[in-house]
This record gives C-alpha cells, structure tokens and sequence, in this order.
C-alpha cells in the first residue's frame, strides 16, 4: 500500500491493484487510511534528538518488525497486509515522536558516558572524535541513521581485523545470486495472470 | 566486549590463509574512499541479524579461498546486478527464487 501511495509499484502491479480496488471495499478504506498516515509522517520534522541507548532499541525492534513483516509476506498477498498493523506502525510512530520530546529534555541532564555506553553493549566506544560525539543525544535521519558519517582514523577491531569483509559486504550478501547470475538470468518464469506477490526485494546496497 | 574479542579472534586465522597471500591491506593503507565504504558497510553489518553476521563470515571465508578470477566474476556480476532498473531487478528476483525453488 506504502508503494502505491508512493507511486513506485510496476505498471502490472498497478493495473493489477487498480482492478482489485474496483471490486474490494476493504482494500479502498485500507489505501485511504495509508495515504493519510504518510501524509501525517511526512508532515514530522526531519530530524530529531534521539539517545542513542533508545535509538539501538528502536532499531532492533524495527528490525523484528521487518523479519516479521517479510515472512508474513511470503504468506499473504500484498495488498492484504492487515489494515490493523499499518494503524499500529503509525500510531507507533506518532507516539514515539511525541514521546521522544519529552524523554529528550530528561535524558540531557542523565545520559550515560560513552564509556559506560561501550561497556553496557560490549561494542568499542570508538575514537575520540566520536566519543565526544556521543557524549549528547544523536541526532539521526529518519531514514539513514548513522551512515554516512565519517569513518574513524582508529576503527573499531572488528573492522581493522577484516576490512576487506565490510568493503565486499553487497558481494558477499548476494553471494549465492552472484554465483549462479547466468543460470539465474536465463531461468524463465511461468506467464501467470498475475505475477507479482508483493515480495520484490528490497535494495540492500 | 567479550563477544567482540571472540569475533576478532574468529576472524584472526582467515588472515591467516588466502588472504594474506593475496595481499591483505590494513586499514590505513585503505583509500579515503574505500574507508568510508568499508565503515558504512560495518554499520550496516552491526544492524544485522547475529545469524546474518555468521553467513556473512562463513561467505567470506569461502570467498578468500576463491581463484583470482572467480572473485573478479563475482564482482563483475555485482556491478551488472547493482545496474539493473528496479522492474529488471524485480524480474530477477523472481527468477532467483523459481530457480532456487528448481534446484530444491
């Protein structure tokens, strides 16, 4: 629904939506309720002060939420994902926004060290300059958290131990793909009314 | 922090092999640019799954002990896939899965 709101779905999966949007009520009201809810998130600032122990949550749950939305995906068409769920997500996300204002203003005055912050993840608490980048809330995009950002003169071990794995991480997540690209690209595909399942992959890089 | 050393150690003997005949860089002999690649791509890789952090490990062993040329073919089919409009990856995608779905 987020997709053809967005105007990014194929042309088959638009005529494809359209036809079904003729006939199905229920559907109607669910793009309706979608298009609202992103015209409300698209209204929210761009960015905000977020503590970096809440936004490492965050991030891990929206991951569940995405492992989870992918596997149900592969079960359900796309354009049955459930009317409750979106009102869920957004509600979610309406809340956490409103919510973060409050918690920013008390989170200032208490914020961990990055020391301590390190040793309660197990991860380095990374050169000096970031260190002190971290000693407020961070500030993160809504999209991108965290990339983009300089890389470190002292990286973490992890990286400095095998920087060649994180320079070829695309090649090595699309490994078996890679592998086989030829026989992959001559596979044909059955000529079926309808395609599409809503499960186009996303880009990872 | 524990679990960081274990991996650090995990990772100590793939330089060990392959790698280090093929010409290991260190860090700072990396470009500017490939730094930041690398460094976004660590990121990224810390946001995922510690299932996904595995078979990324076990692919790039795999990948290490590869021919020079077989690498070259990998990346080169990267650089085609990465090119490929979003109907022509869709298209591929489906592809991949009837092929996986075949081949099982």
């Amino acid at each position: 629904m987020t997709a053809a709101v967005d105007n990014e779905l194929a042309p088959r999966q638009q005529d494809a939506l359209d036809r079904h949007l003729t006939t199905c009520a229920t559907c109607r009201e669910e793009l309706a309720a979608t298009r609202t809810m992103l015209d409300v998130v698209a209204r929210l600032p761009a960015e905000m002060a977020l503590p970096s122990r809440l936004e490492e949550a965050m991030l891990r749950r929206m991951r569940d939420a995405a492992r989870a939305e992918r596997s149900e995906r592969q079960r359900t068409p796309w354009w049955r994902l459930s009317l409750p769920a979106l009102t869920v997500a957004a509600m979610a996300v309406l809340a956490l926004v409103v919510g973060l204002r409050q918690f920013d203003v008390v989170s200032t005055r208490s914020v961990d060290s990055p020391g301590r912050q390190a040793a309660k993840s197990g991860r380095p608490a990374g050169p000096p300059h970031q260190v002190a980048s971290q000693a407020g809330p961070t500030h993160v995009a809504r999209r991108e958290p965290r990339r983009g950002s300089e890389p470190p003169k002292d990286p973490p071990a992890e990286l400095a131990s095998a920087p060649d794995l994180f320079m070829d991480l695309p090649i090595l997540r699309h490994m078996e793909k890679l592998e086989h690209f030829e026989a992959i690209r001559t596979t044909t595909l059955d000529e079926g009314p309808d395609p599409s399942d809503g499960q186009q992959e996303r880009s990872s890089g | 922090m524990r679990e960081v050393v274990a991996r650090v150690l995990l990772l100590l003997p793939l330089l060990a092999t392959p790698v280090a005949a093929q010409g290991w860089r260190g860090w700072d002999q990396l470009s500017p640019e490939e730094q930041r690649r690398a460094w976004d791509n660590y990121q990224r890789y810390q946001q995922l799954p510690q299932q996904q952090q595995r078979m990324i490990e076990r692919r790039y062993q795999q990948f290490q002990t590869m021919p020079p040329q077989e690498q070259q073919r990998l990346r080169q089919n990267y650089e085609t896939y990465r090119g490929l409009d979003p109907g022509a990856r869709h298209e591929f995608t489906e592809k991949y899965r009837r092929w996986k779905s075949d081949r099982h």
